[in-house]
């Protein structure tokens, strides 16, 4: 086990790589009840397109498999998953992202068993068209209930701006008609690809001896047979750099009482996983906060003039193979805020240059939050993702913020905060009648 | 530790090595008035965005950038026949930091600040400022209709207490109170406020517990008129089932069901209660998560809820519109199975294990200890953490059956989708 010190949080994270492939990292929490623990696999919503483990040739799935497969993965021959988790009183649950699909528990007793269900029913598929058939009415209620959710369509509206050509741009869930295409078949294929040990990670965080956690764990993979790990081929089309895919600007008509408005700025260069990608995340996160943050000229500016209000927030999603950023808020005048923010973004250099004083203040406020999020079992695992940052935890991202200089962000505007890579969506109230 | 520091003001200091992060809490207390709500909710917002010492968002956000990211934010919530208006502020523990400032202290100063010099010119509050957070308000009350889930559960609270308008608003106002408010009136209120409310005071981390009481000492608190305050409200049993409905364009209905159920935070039936609702609609291994997702794949979700402080269960689902008549006669049916202890042991001692777990996790929460701080100031029923346990695994087959007859449907509210 590689053991790996953080002096500055007093915290240790034990992390190590099983036979068959699995990487495993356990941290211990001194006084919490709770054990938190999340196995993932490296399978998100965008990867509908890949060579079948055991196949030769590329085949496009429906979309939402992912998403479909997760909900599955519960339900066995003859018991369901959560009723296990149930009589060793833990609370269960899984969640499907563009790039990894999540099982997790969280449970203040019977570590032991709470565990090897884990590990047991993610490990064990059992799909018949039956209960395939049965799933897709349940899955068309949860389709339903987003369209009918305003932020999600501007959300999703936004990175259909960004990603016209790219699996990105459907919903996690896909959609009703695409659901109603999916076959128990299908799931077998998409699990016998994506679920090998190799391309997984299990993450245990909480009140736990890491020796007795690691040792439950390895016997327990030690009792399974894996085929050979199969390298795993995925159709990802390659982010166009010039950004002339992008679509510039689109709008819905919405019975909402206010219209919303979201500018995308889409990634064009690639970003390296590891360390790298944890100091970009970090980068850009500063400059935002430069830019816009609640410490900023630029934000009391738009809030006192009324351009925008409590409801205006930014978000920088990254992750493998793709990276944007969004601004959205509500607003009685969409031309307006969307003029106001594009104009922040142009001229950037005028928020950054100089403000060395004010990056010191967001780098503290920064590096205070990752305190924060100490406290918090979900955020030190949930923030861990292998494929994109490598090794690292929370507690790496302290040293991190803090070696970033001015020139790091400048740098990091320089490339980002293009025109070409800008784009507007709107959803404007139905007309009343 | 609790002590008192004026008839009314209590301080309570909660030591604990557990979590990074100290959080110190403001709540002041009042009966729940129809007149008074909108006023608190504004107050709220502005207190959170302005003071004498930081007169703009910017200011305000400096001051707690420069305490390391210091999480501040101001609220209001109903509990009962009780209204709270509520500032919150949690500061890292200056130990996981490579730093000398005293963060603990310098929170309790600023929220000091924000609530003793409010940003006030001749006896009213900035008229820029209040002008400002007056449009934010009504901006987001209205915003809060496209919510369908809390849009219906909002029609649901105001047929459930059609008695009693103070119980039928939400916590935060509604938009035709905000038009009438001034100023100078909201002003002359926190004065009120300030003299008459009842004041609880929660510190909660790895803190000095005498320097911050002297701290909070230097205020110099006056008494309070009163010393406690009614804790619970009691809902009135109709006997009958009345529903409402209403059409939207929308691709999912909502049905949303109040019921009479008399049982109070930590009265006799209170145990009991609580695992009834585990398994009526209140976990996975639920009645209705079972029957009427699962089986009968006609929700996305469907689940139930407690309100003890005033004698309400309540069920909400997201359905299909056309399978309401099925979607009503599947839930009533859970109810009659568990009246008629059509339930393994097996279940119940799982749903015991849930609610343990639940309460234990809970323990690794920061605001937990602040919230049950809160409760218990209010009921004056606390327990220890062993005798909760106690009392839930206490409970028996036959009192979830007795609760399950206490329970009275009472009104619904649907939601439609389809064509507006």
């Amino acid at each position: 086990m590689q053991v790996k010190q953080y002096e500055q949080f007093n915290e240790t994270s034990y992390q190590t790589k099983l036979d068959n492939g699995l990487t495993v990292t356990l941290l211990p929490k001194a006084g919490f009840h709770k054990t938190y623990a999340v196995f993932t696999t490296n399978y998100g919503s965008i990867d509908n397109t890949f060579v079948p483990a055991g196949e030769t040739e590329m085949r496009r799935f429906p979309d939402g498999i992912a998403h479909f497969l997760e909900h599955k993965m519960f339900e066995k021959a003859d018991h369901d998953a959560f009723q296990t988790f149930g009589k060793y009183g833990a609370s269960a649950n899984a969640f499907t992202s563009f790039t990894r699909t999540s099982y997790l528990f969280s449970a203040t007793q019977h570590l032991r068993e709470n565990l090897e269900t884990l590990l047991d029913f993610v490990q064990d598929p059992y799909f018949t068209p039956a209960t395939v058939e049965k799933e897709k009415g349940i899955i068309g209620q949860e389709i339903e209930m987003y369209n009918d959710d305003p932020s999600w369509r501007l959300y999703f509206g936004m990175i259909g701006n960004l990603y016209p050509n790219h699996p990105l741009q459907y919903d996690i869930a896909g959609t009703t008609e695409s659901i109603a295409k999916i076959t128990a078949d299908d799931l077998y294929a998409a699990y016998r690809t994506f679920y090998h040990p190799e391309n997984m990670t299990l993450f245990v965080v909480g009140k736990l001896d890491p020796d007795e956690v690691l040792d439950w764990v390895t016997a327990n993979q030690a009792a399974k047979h894996f085929d050979a790990f199969q390298p795993i081929e995925r159709k990802i089309p390659a982010t166009v750099t010039d950004g002339h895919d992008i679509m510039p600007y689109r709008m819905i008509d919405m019975p909402v009482s206010r219209a919303k408005s979201i500018i995308g700025v889409k990634g064009l260069a690639p970003i390296e996983a590891g360390p790298a990608a944890l100091k970009y995340r970090a980068g850009v996160n500063v400059l935002l906060e430069l830019l816009f943050g609640d410490t900023s000229k630029n934000y009391l500016r738009l809030y006192d003039e009324g351009i925008i209000d409590d409801t205006f927030g930014y978000d920088f999603e990254l992750q493998n193979g793709f990276n944007f950023v969004t601004f959205s808020g509500e607003t009685n005048q969409p031309e307006k805020f969307d003029a106001a923010i594009i104009a922040v973004l142009e001229n950037w250099s005028q928020a950054v240059e100089g403000q060395a004083d004010l990056l010191a203040m967001v780098k503290k406020e920064m590096i205070g939050r990752c305190v924060f999020m100490a406290n918090s079992l979900e955020a030190i695992a949930n923030r861990y993702d292998q494929r994109l940052f490598g090794n690292t935890t929370l507690f790496d991202e302290p040293a991190t913020i803090a070696s970033l200089t001015l020139d790091d962000i400048k740098a990091i505007a320089q490339q980002l905060l293009t025109s070409q890579a800008i784009s507007e969506y709107q959803i404007r109230p139905t007309s009343k009648h | 530790m609790q002590v008192q520091l004026a008839k009314g003001v209590r301080l309570t200091t909660v030591t604990s090595h557990q979590f990074k992060t100290n959080q110190i809490i403001v709540n002041f207390r009042a009966p729940l008035k129809r007149d008074e709500i909108t006023k608190r909710a504004l107050l709220s917002n502005l207190l959170e965005t302005s003071s004498a010492d930081y007169p703009d968002q910017r200011a305000l956000a400096h001051a707690l950038a420069a305490m390391f990211g210091a999480a501040f934010g101001a609220g209001v919530s109903r509990k009962g026949p009780t209204h709270s208006l509520q500032l919150a502020i949690t500061v890292p523990n200056e130990r996981y930091l490579a730093t000398d400032q005293a963060l603990t202290a310098s929170a309790i100063d600023f929220l000091q600040k924000i609530i003793y010099r409010p940003l006030v010119k001749d006896q009213q509050f900035d008229q820029a400022t209040f002008d400002r957070q007056v449009t934010n308000l009504q901006a987001s009350i209205e915003s809060l209709a496209d919510d369908k889930q809390y849009y219906a559960a909002q029609k649901l609270n105001e047929a459930l207490f059609v008695a009693d308008a103070a119980q039928q608003v939400p916590s935060f106002g509604t938009v035709a109170d905000l038009g009438t408010l001034s100023a100078t009136d909201l002003y002359a209120y926190y004065q009120t406020v300030l003299a008459t409310n009842q004041i609880d005071i929660i510190v909660m981390g790895d803190v000095d517990v005498e320097a911050v009481t002297t701290q909070w000492r230097q205020v110099g608190f006056k008494d309070r008129p009163t010393d406690r305050l009614t804790a619970f409200y009691q809902h009135q049993n109709t006997g009958h089932y009345v529903e409402t409905s209403e059409q939207q364009a929308l691709s999912q209905a909502k049905l949303n069901l109040g019921y009479d159920l008399p049982v109070f935070y930590r009265d006799n039936h209170y145990y009991a209660a609580l695992v009834f609702n585990e398994l009526f609609g209140g976990s996975p291994l639920s009645k209705l998560f079972m029957n009427v997702r699962e089986k009968a794949s006609l929700a996305y979700y469907a689940s139930s809820s407690l309100d003890t402080f005033r004698g309400v269960l309540k069920v909400q689902a997201g359905i299909d519109g056309k399978n309401h008549d099925q979607v009503l006669q599947i839930i009533d049916d859970q109810l009659t199975a568990i009246k008629n202890g059509e339930f393994t042991d097996e279940l119940v001692d799982q749903l015991k294990l849930g609610l343990i777990n639940d309460f234990e996790s809970s323990l690794d929460s920061q605001r937990t200890f602040a919230i049950q701080a809160l409760i218990d100031d209010l009921t004056q029923r606390q327990v220890s953490d062993d005798e909760w346990l106690q009392q839930i695994q206490a409970v028996t087959r036959e009192q979830i059956q007795a609760v399950a007859q206490l329970v009275t449907l009472n009104d619904g509210f649907f939601l439609n989708g389809g064509a507006a």
